[in-house]
C-alpha cells in the first residue's frame, strides 16, 4: 500500500482499536502509544499480545526522559518505514497537551525524510460544554489547537461524534465524523432492526457505566420508579455514587414489587450475556464523548435510549434502533420507555 | 444527526384553541383518533417523544341543536386512559410554545411535527393495526376476546340524521329481523337514548335478544363493538370502522353493511373491505 497511517495515541481503547481496524483495510498502519501517568494503570491491564498489529506497535513510557522516548520513536520509525516509498503519511493523534504535541512535531519531521506529503490530523472526542470546568477546558483547547495550526499545519480533524462539533469548525476547515464504523456497518448490513421485540413479559432495562453524576444514573432510577408496568432494572458499574444508588434502589424495592439488580463489575463476556437478556439499554449521561456501550448494545440487537448529550446518538438513525431524549428530562425518558413497552404488549 | 424528536397529535385545527388545555369545536371520536394514532405510530417508528394530544374539546353547536351531553363531543374521559403514552400536559405545552412545529410532510427532515386531519384514514395505520389494537386494549384494561353469537349493531342518529346519512327505520328493522332469525343476540350501540331510538325505528319495545348498550364511554363502546362476532353498521361511520379495525383480523369478514354495495363503493377509507350487504 502506498499510504501509511500512524496512530499516535495514549492507551488503547476498544473504540480506537475499531477505527484502526477500519483504516487497515486500505492503509499500512503503525501505532505508537504514549500514555500519561494516569493512563498507566489502565494500560497495565491490557495485554499488548491480545491487540492486533502487535508488531507494528510501540509503547512509550511516561516516566523516562524526553530524549529517551524520542530515540525510541526515531528507531521505530526508521525501522518501519525504511525503504518504503509512501506517497502519503497521515499522523492521527489524540493529544491536546503541548508536551506530547511536541512529540508529534518531531514525528512529522522524521517522516519528512521518506515522504513529501505528511498530514497531521487530531482524532478527538466531542468537548463537554455543560459543566463548571468549561472555561479552563476551552482555554486549553484554544491553546492546543492554535499550537497545532502553527506547528503542525493541521486543517482537518476527526471527531467521534457530532456532539458540540461546531467548536472544532472554528479551527479546522474540515471536520470529519468518525464513529465506530465497524459496528455501524454491521448494523446496516446484517441486522433486521424491525424485529426488536421484548423478550419477556416484563420490560428489562439495562444501565452500564460508571456510577457518577456525569453518567446520570439517578434519572433512570427515578424514571423506573414511576413506570406503571412490570419492569426490571439492572445496573452495572462502580463509582462514588454506588452507595447512594444502592440505598435508593433498596427503598424502591421496599415499597414496591420492582426488581432492581446491581452488579459492581463484570467481564466482557458477562456484559455480552447480560445485554442479550435485556430489552433496552439506557445511557442518560449529562455528557458522554461517545458511549461505546451504545454501539455494543445496538450490535447485540438491544434497543437503546440515550440522552442528546451522548456522542453515539449519531448511530441512532431511526426509531427502530433507539431513541434520543433531552438531557436530564425525566418525563421524556419515561415517555420513551413507555413507548418502547408498547412495542411489547 | 440524531436528535430528540417531538410529535404532536394536534387532532384538528380550531380558531378558539389553547393547546393543550382547551379547544372549541371538533370532530367526533372516530375522526380524532386518526391523527392521534398517526402521531403514535410515527413516534414508534422514528423514536420520537409523543406530546399530549389536544383532545379536550367541546362542540357547542351540536349540543345546542340536540341538547344531548354526548353532542358536546368531549372525550377527556377516554383520552385520560390513553395519556400514559404521551408526555405530561404542561411539559407538552412548554415544548409546543417554545418551538416551531411543522406538518407531517416534513417528518424526515424536521424534529417538531404536528399531526392533524384524517389524511388517508385507515390506510395510514394499517401496517400498525396490531400494535394500535394492543395499545387500546391495554390502556382500557380489556382482554382481547370474541363474544360469539353476538352482533354489534351501530345506529348513528344525531348529525347523521341532519346530514341525511342515517339508515332508514325500515332497513334497521329488517336488519334486526335478519339477525334474530339466525338466533343472534343483538347489542345496539347508538348516540341516542332508548326512547328516541324506539321512536326512530317505530317500535314500541325492542324485541327479545335485542338491547341498547348503556354507554360507559365512546372508546369503550368501540372496544366492545370490536369484541362482537359480527358487526353491523354503516361503512360511512368511522366509529364502526374503528371497531372493525381493532378486531382480530380473521373476523374482518364478519361485517354487515347497512349501506348498499353501490353506495359503499363510493367510500374508501379502509383496506379491510366489507363483504356482506343487507
Amino acid at each position: 500500500m502506498d499510504r501509511l497511517i500512524i496512530f499516535f495515541d495514549n492507551a488503547p481503547s476498544i473504540h480506537k482499536e475499531g477505527i484502526i481496524q477500519d483504516f487497515s483495510s486500505y492503509n499500512d498502519i503503525l501505532i505508537i502509544h504514549f500514555p500519561l501517568f494516569s493512563d498507566e494503570k489502565h494500560f497495565s491491564e491490557i495485554s499488548m499480545k491480545n491487540l492486533s498489529f502487535e508488531n507494528s506497535r510501540l509503547k512509550l513510557i511516561p516516566n523516562v526522559s524526553k530524549k529517551e522516548n524520542l530515540i525510541k520513536i526515531e528507531n521505530f520509525i526508521n525501522k518501519k518505514i525504511n525503504n518504503k516509498n509512501y506517497k502519503k503519511i497521515s499522523i492521527l493523534h489524540s493529544f491536546l497537551d503541548i508536551y506530547r504535541l511536541g512529540f508529534v512535531v518531531k514525528l512529522k519531521t522524521l517522516c519528512q525524510f521518506s515522504c513529501n506529503f505528511i498530514y497531521t490530523i487530531p482524532l478527538l472526542e466531542p468537548i463537554r460544554l455543560n459543566d463548571i470546568y468549561i472555561l479552563p477546558r476551552l482555554i486549553r483547547l484554544f491553546i492546543s489547537l492554535t499550537y497545532q495550526k502553527i506547528y503542525l499545519d493541521s486543517n482537518k480533524i476527526f471527531v467521534f461524534a457530532s456532539l458540540n462539533s461546531f467548536i472544532y469548525k472554528l479551527f479546522f476547515r474540515k471536520v470529519n465524523l468518525l464513529p465506530y464504523k465497524k459496528i455501524k456497518n454491521k448494523i446496516f448490513s446484517n441486522k433486521e432492526v424491525n424485529n426488536l421485540n421484548i423478550k419477556h413479559k416484563k420490560l428489562r432495562i439495562l444501565f452500564i457505566g460508571k456510577l457518577i453524576d456525569r453518567k446520570n444514573p439517578m434519572i433512570l432510577i427515578n424514571a423506573f420508579k414511576n413506570l406503571k408496568f412490570d419492569a426490571q432494572l439492572t445496573i452495572v458499574g462502580e463509582g462514588y455514587m454506588a452507595d447512594k444508588i444502592k440505598n435508593k434502589c433498596k427503598k424502591i424495592m421496599d415499597f414496591s414489587d420492582s426488581h432492581i439488580k446491581i452488579f459492581n463489575r463484570l467481564d466482557n463476556q458477562q456484559v455480552n450475556d447480560l445485554m442479550s437478556e435485556h430489552d433496552v439499554l439506557v445511557l442518560p449521561s449529562k455528557f458522554d464523548g461517545f458511549g461505546f456501550v451504545v454501539s455494543e448494545a445496538i450490535d447485540s440487537k438491544v434497543y437503546v435510549i440515550v440522552s442528546n448529550k451522548v456522542g453515539s446518538k449519531d448511530l441512532i438513525h431511526n426509531g427502530k434502533i433507539g431513541a434520543v431524549f433531552k438531557n436530564n428530562s425525566l418525563s421524556e425518558l419515561q415517555n420513551l420507555l413507555n413507548l418502547h413497552y408498547l412495542r411489547s404488549i | 444527526m440524531s436528535q430528540a424528536k417531538y410529535y404532536l397529535p394536534l387532532i384538528h385545527n380550531s380558531k378558539v384553541s389553547i393547546y393543550p388545555y382547551f379547544r372549541l369545536g371538533g370532530f367526533g371520536l372516530g375522526n380524532i383518533l386518526f391523527p392521534f394514532c398517526r402521531a403514535l405510530c410515527q413516534s414508534l417508528k422514528n423514536g420520537a417523544n409523543l406530546l399530549h394530544p389536544h383532545s379536550n374539546q367541546i362542540q357547542p353547536r351540536n349540543f345546542l341543536r340536540e341538547l344531548n351531553v354526548k353532542s358536546l363531543r368531549n372525550y377527556s374521559y377516554d383520552f385520560n386512559k390513553l395519556k400514559w403514552i404521551s408526555l405530561p400536559q404542561n411539559k407538552s405545552a412548554f415544548i409546543f410554545y417554545l418551538n416551531k412545529f411543522k406538518d407531517e410532510t416534513h417528518i424526515g427532515s424536521y424534529k417538531y411535527i404536528y399531526f392533524e386531519g384524517l389524511k388517508n384514514y385507515f390506510y395510514d395505520l394499517y401496517e400498525y393495526r396490531e400494535i394500535i389494537r394492543k395499545f387500546f386494549y391495554y390502556s382500557l384494561q380489556r382482554n382481547l376476546k370474541i363474544e360469539y353469537n353476538t352482533v354489534a349493531f351501530h345506529i348513528r342518529l344525531g348529525d347523521f340524521l341532519i346530514n341525511n346519512q342515517s339508515i332508514s327505520p325500515e332497513k334497521i328493522r329488517f336488519s334486526i329481523e335478519f339477525f334474530l332469525k339466525r338466533s343472534y343476540k343483538i347489542k345496539i350501540f347508538s348516540d341516542t337514548n332508548l326512547s328516541q331510538l324506539k321512536d326512530y325505528i317505530e317500535l314500541s319495545e325492542l324485541p327479545k335478544n335485542v338491547s341498547l348498550v348503556r354507554s360507559e364511554s365512546p372508546l369503550i363502546d368501540i372496544i366492545e363493538m370490536s369484541q362482537a362476532e359480527f358487526i353491523c353498521g354503516s361503512p360511512q361511520s368511522t366509529f364502526v370502522e374503528w371497531a372493525r379495525f381493532l378486531r382480530i383480523r380473521k373476523y374482518d369478514i364478519n361485517s354487515y353493511s347497512l349501506l348498499s354495495r353501490r353506495k359503499y363503493e363510493e367510500i374508501d377509507i379502509s383496506p379491510s373491505k366489507w363483504n356482506h350487504f343487507i
